[in-house]
């Protein structure tokens, strides 16, 4: 009894550690389909809310799956799809620069490249691939949250990464 | 490419003999140039604890205003509920009144089915509370009752009470004089201390203390089909029923108002209504808007 007293997610120090520990995933997982990190912010907020309203009926152990689900539905039910637009960082360099400027020049100019491929790769496609790449899951992981197969996902990862290489490549 | 190395390289798998191995293929250092790029994509906002906090708003938020909103919305409710309460106990307690105007019939329905036709110029009053009870109208002017069969039924006068016990019946009170006609069943008319009953196709006239009685032989007053009728009645009663029928105003000069009239008059065209007066009573007349002239032909 007690053992579950300990897990139960309406208890508000378990509910906090789920969250702390699965707040930014949800939020990248969104932030990867729409490119919009304010709505990616807001639909991973409304699916914890949803967590903590049914609580009771979610142990711990099934509260991540409960909450991308949550959050990927949400996501859907939002009508208007805009165009998805990412950006990336300036690299922080050094100040001493030893890079050549051509270098320089490459890279913002490559950056934009995949800015505009990775907008138009298909949606389950980039969100496997950033998963991958910036959260920097497992295929088994990945797999699971996508409910798809490990195969599947190393599928679509790689065929992301080829898709951007050809860009730069313009090929 | 090898493909099996570069799955344990996206995997994260890699061990740094592998890597080298992969390093050699010129599309996987292309690949490791997209995977810099890409790890410096905008993320959103990485911390948890502020996001923490603003959720425990959200939740608190989200939950105190279904609990204030539902309170405030039955608050609302119910004060409500007791003005509608309140103004339906008061509006019920008040006796319904219908009134027509000139030129106007109303034909009125009794919480017990009966029919009241109101004629022009007319003012009836009843009480919808206790009406099974006590069936009791209040009229001024004219009216036609069809009652449904019941306990007694009356209709109060200014000059006295019309009783009934399911029938239809005439009431007319006005111009100083009540006139009743039963059509169906039996009426019992009573003023001060006289009491008489009227069978089917009876009619009693009472001016002061002098009645008068008659024999009908239609089944409906005129006026229900659209249409005034007389029996022997004074010229100067004719006229004010023509006035108050058509909204009009009679000048009349030179003409003996005593004179008796027998006959009807339509009420729906004005032309021929006063022809039918004039023409037996040897009269003309005139026109002018709201007014009509009446001057005798002698």
């Amino acid at each position: 009894m007690a053992v579950e007293e300990e897990n139960n997610i309406c208890n508000e120090s378990v509910f906090d550690k789920v969250y702390n520990s699965l707040v930014v995933s949800i939020r990248n997982f969104i932030f990867f389909k729409c490119g919009d990190r304010d709505r990616a912010y807001d639909i991973a907020q409304e699916a914890f809310i949803k967590l903590w309203q049914n609580c009771g009926k979610v142990n711990e152990g099934k509260a991540r799956s409960f909450v991308y689900k949550v959050a990927n539905n949400l996501f859907l039910n939002e009508v208007a799809h805009q165009k998805v637009v990412f950006k990336f960082k300036q690299e922080k360099r050094p100040s001493m620069d030893h890079q050549s400027p051509q270098f320089i020049l490459e890279e913002k100019e490559y950056g934009e490249k995949i800015q505009r491929a990775l907008a138009e790769l298909s949606e389950v496609q980039r969100t496997a691939f950033l998963m991958s790449r910036v959260d920097g899951k497992k295929y088994r992981e990945i797999a699971e949250i996508l409910g798809i197969s490990e195969k599947a996902a190393g599928k679509r990862i790689s065929d992301a990464l080829e898709s951007l290489r050809k860009s730069i490549k313009n090929i | 490419m090898n493909r099996e190395l570069l799955d344990k390289w996206l995997n994260g798998t890699i061990s740094p003999s592998e890597l080298e191995v992969l390093k050699q293929d010129q599309t996987f250092l292309e690949y490791l140039q997209v995977d810099s790029i890409i790890k410096r994509l905008e993320l959103p906002d990485t911390s948890t604890s502020a996001g923490l906090d603003d959720l425990k708003r959200r939740k608190d938020v989200s939950a105190k205003p279904k609990v204030i909103g539902m309170r405030s919305w039955m608050k609302f409710a119910a004060a409500a509920a007791a003005v509608l309460l309140i103004g339906l106990v008061y509006v019920s307690q008040l006796p319904s009144t219908f009134e027509t105007h000139l030129a106007e019939t109303e034909l009125i329905k009794l919480p017990d089915g009966s029919q009241v036709t109101l004629n022009a110029n007319s003012y009836l009053e009843f009480n919808k509370r206790n009406w099974n009870k006590d069936r009791k109208v209040t009229l001024q002017g004219e009216a036609f009752f069809d009652v449904a069969k019941g306990e007694k039924f009356e209709v109060h006068t200014d000059h006295g009470i019309v009783s009934v016990l399911g029938t239809q019946f005439n009431v007319s009170d006005s111009d100083g004089q009540l006139q009743v006609v039963c059509y169906e069943g039996r009426v019992g008319v009573s003023t001060g201390d006289e009491v008489t009953q009227l069978g089917a196709g009876d009619a009693v006239s009472i001016v002061g203390s002098e009645w008068s009685s008659a024999k009908k032989y239609t089944k409906r007053p005129g006026w229900i089909y659209n249409e005034s009728s007389f029996e022997n009645a004074r010229l100067a009663w004719v006229l004010e029923e023509l006035e108050t029928v058509y909204a009009i105003n009679i000048i009349s000069e030179n003409i003996d108002v005593d004179l008796r009239y027998t006959g009807s008059f339509t009420n729906t065209d004005l032309d021929s209504a006063l022809e039918t007066i004039t023409l037996p009573m040897r009269l003309e007349y005139v026109i002018e808007n709201k007014n009509v002239i009446l001057t005798s032909k002698d």
